[in-house]
């Protein structure tokens, strides 16, 4: 697991977004982007106005929606989709039937297949399976994030059985049957007519080493990608589906496997569960990007968005590719965080395509951001309704950190501090530091008015300063200044305070554990757990009696 | 006046002090169904919070109490105490006689002037503010003369404006659309002596006092070196014992930042001098609304306009140390929006306010630049419930729940964890909203299969914050503070205690995950459950 690791974006270190997981990693990317170029930013609940003609999901928490506006105009976003994109094409996007259709149409490569609707009896569909050749792939027509897909059906019996699975046990009654394209998954952002990022879509993996035991390599390769900002909300989490899956492949978890030996854990190649993100995008070759543009202009109105392809490899089909969906709402923290590769930058694209006026400023050395947590806090509730971030300090950005000894512990000083560096148009914060010393960080486009802090630090009456040491701060700095107060027993607000991120945590915890019990349930609950009764009490009184 | 007893118990602690003008408009505003939001502006090189307000037509903009309809010319006048003269004296407004001396004048020139009006005079800096650099009642040539150096060069107010100086007390006169709506008095700082209290621990009281009272508590009175020489002067110590019924004034200037006292004189005024008030804002051009400040001599019955506040604050009138509070932010609102429908007291059943605190919070820090409020419905009939639940309905995953049912059904409120197990929910909203809110409540939940409601009377007292909160602490007294915070760390280590246990399940339920999947009964039978499969698919 020595391999080098993916390169990210200088803009983007790790720190800055440890608060935008998920989805909002998506959203705050692009936001991010625009507002470092001086567009103004604002946050929204699902009440807003603006949003209501607008196909949005999964938005109760905020941090999904959210506009940017030049002088003249503002664009509203869901998450990676801006307003250009009609509902229309979103409608289309999201069931795999319709895209089908439109691409075919547009004489896209796909997959031979037909889509089924609810009405469909099995034996139509078993019918039209036998016209197309195996393997054969059968998937629902609206569920996502490559749930309830069966891939790799050798023949009519398995496709029976799988049938089953999806309509009944699934129930999902929309069912597409397809051919299976055998060869490596890619998914291609485009923006316009120009692929900005293509990465490949490896299944969750482990890599033998000849020493660690399957299950700790799954650990060991967890480990990697907690490091990283995508990978680390979705870890390789040990089911029954990669243990089914292992199993299969003739090992069990505690064998250990030569080294140089690849294994694959899952089917399913989203990054989500489990799956590795390897940046190809300058490899990829230009025919290939071809189709995933024309994939893209087929549906109208879609300017932008994430196209799965699947590269053939064994040469069963004419096609060098064809396409098996489209993201109009595509995840792209696995082209800002690949597991190997270089980083690319979709948020600029976005970007350039609703502003182009901003297309020339470059934000690759931008030092300064906004705490998605703090600004969020009052959408939560719904205390507001929306939220303006304070105005990203345009021009090259400067920061200095005071190390400030003496009596400086004093809150009344620290609230003094924040006016001067606030009227000062500075950034940054205050934080005490060992028995006497704080660290004050203020940054901003004024260089000398940097400079010139280190005066006004011990102007403060009834302070008696010892000593300032200074040094040029090259961190991130987020917006806005704050005292960052450490937890103090005596101090109401602070305990309040540490209660708060308790209870956030405790929600967490919560959440796990509830979905791993349910899980435990499900297995006990199962008839061969329940079949297999006899035999473990067998078992217990055995060993009971040794 | 009832809306501001509404107004009265409504008030956060975020919103005391200099805070309470914006907050008291902007909730007049908001609870009128009017679109509020907040943003940051700098204000002469100092960032500040400011609002907007809004219908369908018009937005106005506000600065502590001042509408945009106050003209960029009258701001300008209103700055130059010597301008605002010149307007005043032009519409025929008595004002004390007087001019102003720029930076390159000496104090030789100036004692002429001030001999050729004649003693007692002012001198006051030409743009001071909060009184600061005033020097009153100066009786002698030699007194000029220490008092111009001290304000000239050692606070460095180098242009001045040397007054007569008019006797009485200092009146602040409230006018909006050529109307008086309150006006008080304010009283320098003061004790008033009991026969036994030190002066020290009278100026304690008096703090006790103002403590309590939204528009004082962050200006208390505090000793100072002009404080300390007043007392010196009179041949007092701080330990000194006041016989009972003296009153000792403990500061020249009557602005309530420095300790004075605001009481209501709303009613004493006469006709001549709320005509004076109205006459000095009809005299600036551009000025609907502004706080004027008058010297007026109860007994002999003058009055003189000194000064034409455009930011004004209003706290004074909404809580006076005694008399009556003028509701200042009605008489805004209606001047700025005429059709805005004042809800009365049937339709507004819910005493709503918006959460002062965390919309402001990160505007304070400059972290955020502006928040939007969620506009009130007040054509909708809203109401207030309260019912105790029983069940596990302290954990987290229960209050989650009720919380997510609540902003799903446009409900506000919160939830408390009671003492004996149960909690407590608050919920206030539209009438149908609240009936589906409950319904679900009642029903129970997936995670809560044995919570029962149990209705309380309906609970109409008392403030709801809008939006849904849930672990809301009541908030403790000041004096309770310590106790609150020994309550405060209690909870934190109960809290802990509960992390740590639900992170003890956690781990359980991964082990007996694991050990599921790896157990022998599992693994062997996956043939069997493949078996299991095809039999259904066949069947």
């Amino acid at each position: 697991m020595k391999e080098e690791r993916g390169i990210s974006l200088p803009q983007l270190p790790n720190e800055i977004v440890v608060h935008a997981q998920k989805t909002r990693l998506d959203s705050f990317a692009i936001a991010l982007e625009g507002w470092r170029r001086g567009l103004k930013l604002k946050w929204y609940t699902k009440d807003s106005e603006y949003f209501q003609d607008m196909i949005i999901f999964g938005v109760n928490p905020p941090g999904r929606l959210y506009s940017l506006s030049s002088d003249e105009r503002t664009h509203y976003f869901f998450r990676s989709r801006g307003d250009k994109v009609p509902n229309s094409a979103v409608e289309i996007g999201s069931e795999k039937d319709d895209t089908k259709i439109w691409l075919e149409k547009a004489g896209v490569p796909v997959p031979r297949g037909k889509g089924f609707d609810e009405d469909a009896t099995d034996d139509e569909i078993i019918e039209f399976s036998r016209t197309i050749p195996y393997p054969q792939v059968l998937k629902p027509t609206n569920a996502s994030l490559g749930n309830g897909v069966v891939t790799n059906i050798r023949n009519e019996a398995e496709f029976r059985k799988a049938l089953h699975y999806v309509r009944v046990e699934l129930g999902y009654p929309e069912v597409i049957v397809e051919q299976h394209v055998a060869g490596k998954e890619y998914r291609v952002y485009v923006v316009g007519d120009q692929v900005i990022a293509a990465y490949n879509r490896v299944p969750a993996n482990i890599m033998g080493d000849g020493t660690h035991t399957i299950e700790e390599l799954i650990e060991l390769k967890n480990y990697e990608r907690r490091k990283n900002a995508r990978l680390k909300s979705c870890l390789i989490e040990m089911d029954k589906e990669i243990l089914e899956f292992v199993q299969e492949a003739g090992y069990t978890m505690q064998d250990v496997p030569e080294k140089g030996k690849l294994i694959y854990l899952r089917e399913k190649t989203n990054v989500s569960s489990g799956g590795d993100p390897i940046d190809v995008t300058d490899t990829m070759p230009d025919h290939i990007k071809q189709i995933a543009i024309d994939a893209l202009k087929a549906v109208p109105g879609l300017y932008h968005g994430g196209v799965d392809i699947i590269v053939n490899e064994d040469k069963s089909i004419k096609d060098p590719a064809v396409v098996i969906e489209l993201n109009p709402t595509a995840q792209i923290g696995g082209a800002l965080y690949p597991l190997r590769g270089k980083a690319r930058n979709i948020p600029a694209a976005i970007i350039d395509y609703y502003f182009p006026e901003t297309k020339g400023i470059d934000t690759t050395n931008s030092k300064v951001y906004f705490d998605m947590t703090t600004v969020l806090e009052p959408l939560e509730n719904r205390a507001a309704l929306e939220v303006e971030v304070a105005p990203a300090p345009m021009g090259e950005f400067f920061a200095k950190r005071y190390v400030v000894s003496g009596d400086v512990q004093r809150h009344s000083y620290h609230k003094w501090l924040k006016k001067q560096a606030l009227d000062n148009d500075l950034h940054g914060y205050v934080k005490n530091m060992v028995f006497d010393e704080v660290e004050i960080i203020v940054g901003g486009t004024d260089k000398a008015k940097i400079n010139e802090f280190k005066s006004i630090i011990s102007q403060y009456k009834n302070i008696h300063i010892k000593k300032i040491k200074e040094e040029i701060w090259k961190e991130p700095v987020i917006v806005g200044f704050e005292i960052a107060e450490r937890y103090n027993t005596n101090s109401l607000k602070s305990v309040n305070y540490a209660l708060r991120k308790m209870d956030k945590e405790l929600q967490y915890l919560t959440k796990r554990k509830n979905r791993l019990e349910k899980d435990n349930k499900h297995i006990l609950n199962s008839s061969s757990w329940k079949l297999t009764a006899p035999i473990r009490k067998v078992k217990e009184i055995v060993v009971g009696k040794r | 006046m009832h809306r501001l007893m509404n107004i009265s118990d409504a008030i956060p602690k975020r919103a005391h002090g200099n805070n309470l003008s914006m907050y008291s408009i902007a909730l007049e505003g908001w609870r009128r169904g009017l679109t509020l939001k907040f943003y940051n502006a700098y204000h002469n090189g100092n960032l500040e919070i400011q609002y907007s307000l809004s219908d369908q037509e018009v937005v106005h903009k506000f600065q502590i109490s001042k509408g945009d309809q106050v003209s960029e010319q009258a701001v300008e006048i209103c700055k130059d105490k010597d301008l605002t003269k010149k307007y005043l004296l032009e519409a025929g407004v008595t004002v004390p006689e007087g001019k102003s001396f720029t930076e390159e004048v000496n104090n030789d020139t100036i004692l002429a002037y001030a001999l050729s009006i004649g003693f007692p005079i002012v001198i006051k800096p030409l743009d001071g503010k909060l009184g600061r650099g005033v020097m009153l009642n100066i009786q002698t040539k030699n007194e000029l003369l220490e008092k111009l150096q001290h304000v000239r060069n050692e606070l460095g107010f180098h242009a001045v404006i040397i007054e007569k100086y008019v006797t009485g007390d200092d009146y602040r006169v409230y006018v909006v659309d050529n109307r008086v709506i309150g006006a008080v008095k304010r009283i320098p700082a003061h004790v008033v002596g009991d026969g036994e209290s030190t002066i020290e621990s009278l100026i304690n009281e008096k703090n006790k006092e103002r403590k309590n009272n939204p528009n004082l508590s962050t200006r208390l009175i505090t000793v100072d070196n002009h404080a300390l020489s007043i007392l010196k002067e009179k041949g007092y110590t701080l330990d000194s014992v006041l016989t009972k019924g003296e009153y000792l004034f403990l500061k020249d200037t009557a602005n309530i930042s420095s300790g004075g006292e605001p009481v209501d004189v709303t009613n004493q005024l006469t006709e001549e001098m709320k005509q004076q008030a109205i006459n000095s804002l009809k005299a600036i051009p551009g000025l609907p609304q502004a706080g004027v400040d008058m010297i007026v001599d109860e007994m002999k019955g003058t009055s003189y306009v000194i000064e034409v506040n455009t930011r004004a604050g209003i706290g004074s009138h909404l809580f006076p140390v005694t008399g009556e509070a003028r509701n200042i932010p009605k008489a805004i609102i209606d001047y700025y929006f005429p059709n805005s429908m004042q809800t009365n007291e049937e339709q507004a059943n819910v005493n709503y306010l918006f959460d002062f605190k965390k919309v402001t919070d990160h505007l304070r820090a400059g972290k955020v630049n502006e928040v939007v409020i969620p506009t009130l419905n007040i054509e909708e009939k809203h109401i207030t419930d309260a019912y105790e639940v029983y069940g596990d309905v302290q954990t987290t995953t229960y209050k989650n729940w009720v919380q997510k049912q609540a902003l799903a059904n446009k409900i506000s409120g919160y939830t408390i964890d009671l003492e004996n197990g149960n909690a407590l929910i608050v919920a206030a909203g539209e009438e149908n909203n609240l009936n589906t809110f409950k319904q679900v409540i009642q029903s129970g939940s997936a995670i809560m299969k044995n919570s029962t409601i149990m209705d309380l009377n309906p609970y109409t007292n008392g403030p709801i914050e809008y939006g849904f909160k849930i672990n809301v602490q009541v908030q403790p007294k000041k004096r309770n503070k310590k106790q609150a915070n020994k309550q405060g760390n209690q909870y934190l280590r109960q809290k802990k205690a509960e992390v740590e246990k639900e992170r003890k399940k956690l781990e359980t339920a991964k082990k007996k995950y694991s050990n599921l999947l790896n157990s022998k009964s599992w693994r062997y039978t996956e043939p069997m459950r493949k078996v299991i499969k095809k039999m259904k698919n066949r069947s």
